[in-house]
């Protein structure tokens, strides 16, 4: 990987960039909120579990937006301007992401040398909701380095340069991740997971579900609704030939498609039993829930 | 001459006093009708036999008492003739002539006269002069009416010949069950067949007694089966197969019977037809197309018999074995063409589609399984209660030709799964009796409990809904009702919830109920039960009721109406049942002719007067305090009775609703399946089908090969043990070998980031890149990764009896196995001590392993035995099981070697592998056509190494054949690994060597 391409991966995380300036639509499901509000006036870590498209990123940005709104009436923002109060910094994981990747590193320039700090680090300094979302996919070794940051400590050792970055006040660290699908190998070590609070999500009873649908698919009632069924039908397959349910994010396209003029057999067709599965006998399965509930 | 009479019957009452009074009595009536000259020669004959004949005088008295009767059909001159046959048979025996006699006046309705001596010599020629005979002869004489009424003389004379040739042969069991067998055939055939039947007899009867007996023993039975016009051609059919293959004709006439009797009798001549053009094609291929025609025409329509016929013959032209599996419905190719013909939905086909449809609408695992006759009939369109009580399986019918295609057919599945699932889904089993209903005043509080006296008897405690129920006094009647009602509401929200599926819904629903009996055959409070769900379906003024139940009907229609929401629980279907209950109940219970069944309402509606408003008309329910009420139904006129809580305390209500009648629950036992689970006693064997390649059909035979799995038994000694102790050097030098494995090799990973040193390469061209201003790849370390064994082996070892074979022991060389004993060592010794010193290599490098042997006897009887499972862990009983192993039988390779797949395929291993030690090729009853196709064999086993490798399973093949190398090279494909050890003795050595060469 060239230095060009490694800049390029950077500035996808640059802490500036991510402003949720709009509330973002949440439904709550229960007292996540409240919870959330509670372990960020104590600045304790939060592990958001639960299975994917069911509204864990959504609830953090939705989150990060309350809580800015809460820290302006508070403190006033130390530069004014656009720099949000609270940003939040998202960091996919993945099987290569190592410790140097969250942390830092020396890039060379010409014939110097020039310190970067990795995003974790950005969000320490500036005081963001540090987002690592699906933990277990990286490394182990890579999930050790968080440890200090969510503890009493609250701080990020930065081996190469020998030095410490102390977190703002305002830092706090969320990981999410699936139970469903990693294997048992992938599971987050005891010593990691004891140190975060943990909210579990799932996906939202029919009725709610059915707002979410109707609010982000922009669609009618009558369609939000059936879509809510037909993700609560297909949900109850999971480990009956799907590996996953049908995701609300899923639902919301397929409302998409519908509006966008496409019929809505055809629409759950290719947004939900296509996308869930490959095995024709499973697919046939679920498109006869599919013409049970839609014309 | 009355003087001469008198005398005569002076002497015959020396006989017996009844000769005497049957010669009287037919003296007097003969008397009137011939001349005396005449009755007095009649007289003498009988006054001859009675003289002559030993112990005659039953013959005389049948032969008077005969004569006036059959003196109706003969003149003078024929009755003396045929009283002379009779005498001629008495001389021989007396029985003969008594059966004669008896049985002459019947026989002449159906005989014409001028064959009458013919008859008498036909029954004498039977008579061998022992008792045997003369039985056979009474029978026949007899039974002869019975004969002679379907049979012309020629007939009968062929038929007495055959009788006659199975008694020559002493088989006179079969010649009287002939008889009796005739007897029975006859009347059901045409005239012209009756020569066919006897002809086939006769033709049966030259191929082998046994066969004529079973002939005798199904022909009734059989030919009852065949379309009626239809028995001589079916008889033909079978003669000709007489000629063609004897061996099978008597089968042939008995299942092609049976299956033809599965057939509707209007496509007997079509299959007979197609039967009779298929034969001269191939003879198996018509018979096993005889045999399947039900099983077909079960799945297709007999106008689509025709084009499967023609697929199946053509595909017979190409290949005979190919059009005989077709027919046989066992090859691929044809059951495919059988689907798609096909518009009835298969259950089979459709169960994990249905099964995953129902978990998908209930979320939770409702089996499918197929129904039989144990399945309740209910008032419900669905016909029957196809929901489990436990609400864990619906019962379907196996195939379903209700509609002319297939996707209306799988509509009808799909329909009656969501309704069956709609209960599940929407609570009807989640009844409580102390829950309120939405829509009613609750009346079940008020309702009396069962008796404290019936609740001590009860081991379990009642459902709520079973304690429901019990407080009616017509159980049966309740439950019919609340289950109309259940399925009304049930109905009523899934074609609200299911909006795609509701018109399909509603127009089977319809075509269900037409196929229900006619409702004017039923008594009316059933009629009534069965009118709620018509309610459901149409409109109120479109159902026919009769006028004196209308009101009941009309009464019932507000009250289901409240139901139909879909906020109704089963609750409300609860409370709705005890006021429809109270309202059946009154209702007439008689059976209305047809022509009282109209419509409830005339179109003016004018009519809708107090008449109907007073529901109930029996007078003491006039005090009954009628609340208007107005329920969703159409008909707003219509009341409801509401019976209050007063009436039933003031004793008001004469319903039969509130009684408390001892009652024993029914369905109970049948949930109470205890002990059906227990273990059974012996080992359970288990077994498994596996398909088979037919190379020459280029097809599957579809689940051909019969695989009986069971786990070697452990002996005394353990084998490992003691080879290890015979062999410590080879145990040694192989420990060794595999140690190096064990350990497992390092793979040394460059380019990265950091890392456990510095590459140097990639280093220098950093430096290179930087000193030259480009930007340099800072990705230089290196890092060592332990590259972990996940291996999986199943060693598959050849038990057949070729393995007993001794291995020369002259030729011995060293570093070789070392001779323990003075027995000659036999391969399959060799191959033990091999697999023994192998299992201390994999012990050493940890490899899972799994050690499987096999033999087999037939595609029937493969014998496949566990000597060690893959997850099992080593133990001494490993080594006496490998003590066990003993040579038996043939060697069926390919169902082993799928087998074993199947077992590999189980595991999750990096590297699979399949290793199958061998003596020889393989070779096995019927593996292929006769005995010793070594082709068909050879092709089933290669393909049974494709489809593991095709799995991902890398199979090896080891042979100690020496010609090994001629067909190995043939059966492996060439990425496929063998090897030939041509020194059997060589193999404990070469065994773990090719073993770590393999594994690598």
């Amino acid at each position: 990987m060239s230095t060009e391409e490694t800049k390029e991966l950077y500035q996808e995380y640059r802490v500036e960039e991510y402003l949720p300036t709009e509330e973002p639509f949440y439904v709550a499901a229960a007292d996540e909120i409240k919870i959330f509000e509670a372990a960020y006036q104590q600045r304790i870590p939060v592990l958001l579990k639960g299975p994917t498209g069911c509204g864990k990123t959504r609830f953090l940005e939705y989150m990060a937006h309350r809580l800015g709104q809460s820290l302006i009436t508070v403190k006033t923002t130390p530069k004014g301007g656009d720099q949000h109060p609270l940003p939040l910094v998202t960091i996919a994981c993945h099987e290569d992401l190592t410790g140097t990747d969250l942390v830092g590193r020396y890039l060379l320039k010409g014939g110097e040398t020039a310190w970067i700090d990795g995003p974790l680090a950005r969000a320490a300094k500036v005081g963001a909701i540090c987002y690592l979302d699906e933990i277990v996919e990286a490394r182990k070794d890579t999930t050790v380095i968080i440890h200090p940051l969510t503890d009493h400590r609250r701080i990020l050792p930065v081996e190469k340069k020998g030095e410490v970055i102390r977190a703002h006040d305002n830092f706090l660290l969320v990981l999410s991740y699936n139970p469903g699908y990693q294997s048992a190998l992938k599971d987050l070590k005891q010593s990691t997971r004891q140190r975060f609070i943990a909210i579990e999500f799932d996906y939202l009873p029919r009725d709610l579900e059915k707002k979410v649908i109707a609010h982000e698919g922009a669609t009618s009632e009558e369609i939000a609704s059936d879509l809510a069924v037909l993700g609560e039908k297909m949900r109850h397959l999971k480990e009956y030939g799907l590996q996953e349910g049908a995701s609300t994010r899923l639902l919301i396209y397929t409302a998409k498609l519908i509006e966008s003029g496409i019929s809505p057999r055809r629409a759950c067709q290719v947004a939900v039993v296509w996308a869930l599965s490959d095995d024709p006998e499973v697919q046939q399965s679920l498109e006869e829930t599919v013409s049970a509930i839609f014309k | 001459m009355k003087m001469e009479f008198a005398e005569l019957e002076k002497e015959l009452e020396h006989f017996s006093k009844k000769v005497a009074e049957h010669f009287r009595a037919s003296t007097k009536l003969l008397k009137k009708r011939l001349p005396p000259e005449e009755v007095s020669q009649w007289a003498e004959v009988g006054m001859d036999m009675a003289r002559n004949c030993y112990k005659s005088w039953d013959a005389v008295s049948e032969y008077f008492k005969a004569t006036p009767q059959v003196l109706d059909h003969l003149d003078f001159a024929k009755l003396i003739s045929w009283a002379d046959s009779g005498r001629k048979l008495c001389q021989d025996d007396a029985s003969l002539a008594t059966a004669y006699f008896k049985s002459s006046p019947q026989t002449l309705s159906y005989l014409p006269t001028e064959n009458l001596t013919e008859w008498a010599k036909l029954g004498q020629s039977l008579y061998q002069g022992d008792w045997k005979s003369t039985a056979l002869a009474v029978k026949f004489f007899s039974d002869s009416p019975k004969l002679i009424r379907w049979l012309s003389l020629d007939e009968l004379k062929q038929f007495t010949r055959l009788v006659n040739s199975l008694a020559r042969q002493q088989h006179y069991d079969m010649a009287n069950e002939l008889i009796d067998s005739a007897k029975g055939v006859l009347p059901g055939i045409a005239a012209e067949d009756r020569k066919q039947f006897i002809a086939l007899g006769t033709a049966i009867a030259n191929i082998g007694s046994k066969d004529i007996w079973a002939y005798i023993k199904c022909c009734p039975q059989a030919l009852s089966q065949v379309s009626s016009g239809l028995r001589g051609r079916f008889l033909t059919l079978t003669e000709q197969m007489i000629k063609l293959k004897p061996e099978d004709a008597t089968d042939f006439f008995a299942d092609g019977a049976e299956a033809l009797g599965k057939v509707k009798h209007e496509l007997h001549a079509e299959v007979l037809q197609r039967f009779e053009e298929l034969m001269k094609k191939s003879l198996p291929a018509a018979i096993e197309f005889l045999k399947s025609s039900p099983v077909v025409l079960r799945r297709i329509n007999s106008k689509d018999l025709g084009e499967w016929f023609e697929a199946g013959v053509r595909i017979l032209g190409r290949n005979e074995d190919e059009g005989i599996a077709y027919f046989q419905l066992k090859s691929d190719r044809g059951e495919a063409i059988l689907d798609q013909l096909a518009p009835g939905a298969d259950l089979a086909s459709f169960k994990e589609i249905l099964h995953r449809y129902c978990k998908a609408l209930t979320g939770k695992d409702v089996e499918i399984v197929p129904e039989d006759e144990t399945l309740e009939e209910t008032i419900s369109w669905t016909q029957a209660e196809r929901l489990s009580p436990e609400g864990t399986i619906v019962y379907l019918p196996s195939h379903v030709k209700r509609y002319p295609t297939k996707e209306e057919n799988f509509a009808w599945l799909k329909v009656i799964v969501t309704q069956q699932a709609g209960h599940l889904e929407f609570g009807s089993q989640e009844f409580t009796f102390d829950k309120p209903s939405q829509f009613f005043d609750d009346m079940r509080p008020h309702l009396p409990e069962p008796s404290k006296e019936e609740e001590e008897e009860e081991e379990e405690p009642l459902t709520d809904l079973e304690r429901f129920f019990r407080s009616f006094q017509d159980i049966k009647l309740a439950k019919a009702i609340f289950n109309v009602v259940e399925d009304a509401r049930i109905d009523h929200i899934l074609k609200q919830e299911y909006k795609g599926l509701s018109d399909t819904y509603q127009q089977i629903q319809r075509d269900e109920l037409k196929l229900r009996r006619p409702l004017h055959l039923l008594r009316f409070r059933e009629a009534l039960v069965w009118l709620l769900i018509d309610l459901t379906l149409e409109k109120l003024e479109d159902i026919l009721v009769p006028e004196e139940g209308a009101p009941f009907f009309k009464s019932a229609a507000p009250i289901l109406g409240k139901v139909l929401s879909t906020k109704a629980t089963v609750e409300d279907s609860a409370e709705a049942t005890i006021r429809l209950y109270s309202i059946v109940n009154k209702a007439p219970n008689l059976i209305f002719p047809p022509e009282a069944w109209q419509v409830t309402e005339t179109a003016t509606g004018e009519k809708k007067t107090k008449k109907t408003v007073t529901p109930v008309p029996e007078p003491s329910i006039e005090n009954l305090e009628v609340k208007g009420e107005e329920g969703p139904s159409e008909d707003r006129e219509t009341r409801e009775v509401e019976i209050t809580l007063k009436d039933v305390a003031d004793g008001k209500i004469p319903l039969g609703l509130i009684y408390t009648v001892y009652y024993e629950p029914e369905e109970m036992e049948a949930t109470d399946a205890e002990g059906w689970d227990a273990p059974p006693t012996e080992e359970p064997e288990q077994v498994y089908y596996y398909d088979e390649w037919d190379y020459a059909a280029g097809a599957y035979r579809p689940n051909w090969c019969t695989i009986k799995e069971r786990t070697l038994e452990e002996s005394a000694e353990d084998f490992v043990q003691k080879t290890n102790k015979e062999n410590p050097l080879l145990v040694e030098q192989i420990k060794s070998q595999f140690q190096v494995l064990e350990l497992g090799h390092l793979k040394k990973i460059k380019k990265l980031p950091d890392g456990e040193g510095l590459d140097l390469d990639d280093a220098i061209q950093a430096i290179v890149d930087r000193k030259s201003g480009a930007t340099p790849d800072e990705k230089i370390y290196w890092r060592k990764q332990k590259v972990e064994r996940d291996v999986c082996v199943a060693l598959l070892l050849d038990m057949s009896a070729s393995t007993a074979e001794p291995v020369d022991m002259s030729e011995l060389k060293l570093g070789a196995v070392l001779p323990p004993g003075m027995m000659p060592k036999r391969i399959i010794d060799v191959a033990k001590e091999s697999i023994s010193l192998l299992i201390g290599a994999l012990e050493t490098i940890g490899d899972k392993y799994g050690i499987y042997g096999f033999s087999s006897y037939g595609r029937e009887h493969i014998n496949f035995s566990i000597i060690k499972e893959i997850d099992e862990s080593f133990s001494p009983k490993v080594g006496k099981r490998i003590d066990q192993i003993s040579p038996l039988h043939a060697t069926r390779m390919g169902p082993a070697i799928r087998h074993a797949t199947a077992k590999l395929e189980a595991k999750d291993a990096k590297n699979r592998i399949l290793f199958l030690i061998s003596d020889g090729r393989p070779r096995d009853l019927e593996y292929g056509k006769g005995h010793a196709d070594k082709e068909y064999a050879m092709h089933d086993t290669k393909m049974a190494f494709t489809e593991a490798a095709r799995k991902g399973i890398a199979p090896f093949c080891l042979t100690v054949d020496k010609e090994g190398h001629d067909y190995m090279r043939d059966m492996m494909s060439s990425d496929m690994g063998y090897e030939v050890v041509d020194d059997i003795k060589l193999l404990p050595e070469r065994l773990p060597q090719l073993y770590r060469r393999l594994s690598i």
